[in-house]
């Protein structure tokens, strides 16, 4: 699935000056990323004016896998829709931007790429890893399958990222 | 005094070692457990450096300038009847595919089959002057890299056989795979020893993101395990499973390698500095 969202300030990273040593608590903040040979990247905010935006392709192995972990910690059957919301929110954008830099945010092809029996097979191959029975396959598997356009997905993700202008 | 650049020359020829890369990835393993989460630390890569074709110069020269084979005469092929194809091979018996140096690896071919209607894509990864041999026949409406149909050779005539075209460059390299073996990574790899390839385990596309004009992508790949494992390595790919290999430029070992039990599920996020 493939998304673009569009900011008005996102994150860019650059060397941390030689003289600078990064403490635990900034790499435990994200504020740098180690770059080469020791050498750190520090986290810094830019803004490019109009038409700067983060381009992402979802993968579809990352949505069912977080349906699957959100079913296990949480117990709580995620639409394709939140787990796309979710998979940005936690691993996407905070390498890019912050939440509340948002602006616009576009969906291309938002439709399942599984069909039943395919998802249905990839959950039952969980069962006993993720202590599935029937009901919770089934809940699943009509979860995933949630007739979803493209419009549905950036409804919805306006919605959970509070985005100006959401439905 | 400052060093002449001669003098900095016959310097840099005496010095065996490489040079750091410009070009490089830092990982990232989160394991999300029943009970919660526990977020490694970012750690710093190595990048691949071996002369040949898995390494990262050679997978990103072709990559980004177009590689070496691009126009020759056999690039593509209408249907007739010197062509077939298998699950993992498209053949032009007429071909005279380029051999020299790495041949076509990691090149893209993507055939069509007008019996079946069928279009799909495979990345090259061997090939002779009549065969080429891909990873699989890809999806193209995929995101996760799932294979496609393949299409169907049916009498190899013009309306009823295989087309293909060869394209310039190289095959993204968006595949990650682990392994548990603890071995020290080295710039000269060229596999992952001991990759895991259980189907909870076996090489996956992530997501990918990049924001306009910045310096860096990620890639975020999510593995749930079905059993007891203890992940000491990661390595990006261009390809989707160990027979076919694929370019490696990208190889990290886990500082405190992480032991999930079945149910749990790893996340592990990959940024590339492209600089």
């Amino acid at each position: 699935m493939r998304i673009t969202i569009h900011h008005h300030k996102h994150y860019d990273w650059e060397p941390l000056p030689p003289d600078v040593e990064p403490t635990q608590a900034d790499i435990s903040a994200g504020r740098v990323k180690p770059a080469q040979s020791g050498k750190w990247l520090m986290r810094v905010t830019k803004s490019t004016g109009d038409g700067e935006h983060t381009a992402a392709m979802v993968g579809e192995n990352d949505i069912i896998h977080t349906i699957l972990r959100v079913m296990r910690h949480d117990r709580i059957v995620l639409t394709r829709k939140e787990a796309v919301a979710r998979i940005l929110g936690g691993a996407v954008l905070p390498h890019h931007t912050h939440r509340s830099w948002l602006r616009d945010i576009e969906v291309h092809d938002g439709t399942p790429e599984m069909s039943e029996s395919e998802i249905r097979a990839f959950f039952d191959r969980y069962r006993e890893a993720i202590d599935l029975d029937d009901d919770d396959v089934n809940a699943l598997v009509a979860a995933y399958l949630e007739p979803a356009t493209a419009e549905h997905h950036v409804e919805h993700l306006k919605r959970h990222f509070k985005i100006k202008g959401a439905v | 005094m400052m060093t002449a650049v001669q003098q900095a020359i016959r310097d840099a020829n005496r010095n065996t070692s490489r040079r750091e890369a410009d070009t490089y990835s830092c990982f990232l393993a989160t394991v999300y457990t029943k009970r919660g989460t526990k977020r490694g630390a970012w750690r710093h890569n190595l990048t691949t450096d071996t002369a040949g074709k898995t390494g990262r110069r050679d997978w990103q020269a072709n990559a980004m300038g177009l590689g070496p084979s691009f126009a020759f005469a056999t690039a593509s092929g209408a249907a007739n009847a010197a062509i077939t194809i298998s699950a993992t091979t498209l053949t032009n018996t007429a071909a005279a595919f380029p051999t020299a140096g790495q041949g076509l690896f990691g090149q893209v071919v993507c055939a069509y089959g007008l019996a079946n209607n069928s279009f799909v894509y495979g990345v090259i990864v061997s090939n002779t002057a009549t065969v080429l041999t891909v990873d699989q026949w890809y999806s193209v409406t995929s995101t996760s890299g799932a294979a496609g149909t393949t299409p169907t050779t049916s009498g190899g005539s013009s309306t009823t056989g295989i087309a293909y075209i060869v394209l310039p460059g190289q095959a993204p390299v968006s595949w990650l795979g682990v392994t548990q073996n603890a071995v020290a990574p080295a710039a000269t790899d060229t596999t992952l020893t001991a990759e895991l390839t259980t189907s909870d385990w076996v090489r996956s596309v992530g997501t990918w993101s990049h924001t306009t004009n910045t310096t860096t992508y990620q890639h975020v790949h999510t593995f749930t395990s079905t059993t007891t494992v203890t992940i000491n390595k990661e390595a990006e790919f261009g390809a989707v499973n160990t027979t076919a290999g694929g370019a490696m430029p990208f190889e990290s070992a886990e500082p405190n390698p992480p032991t999930l039990v079945s149910g749990d599920t790893l996340q592990q996020t990959c940024t590339i500095t492209i600089n």
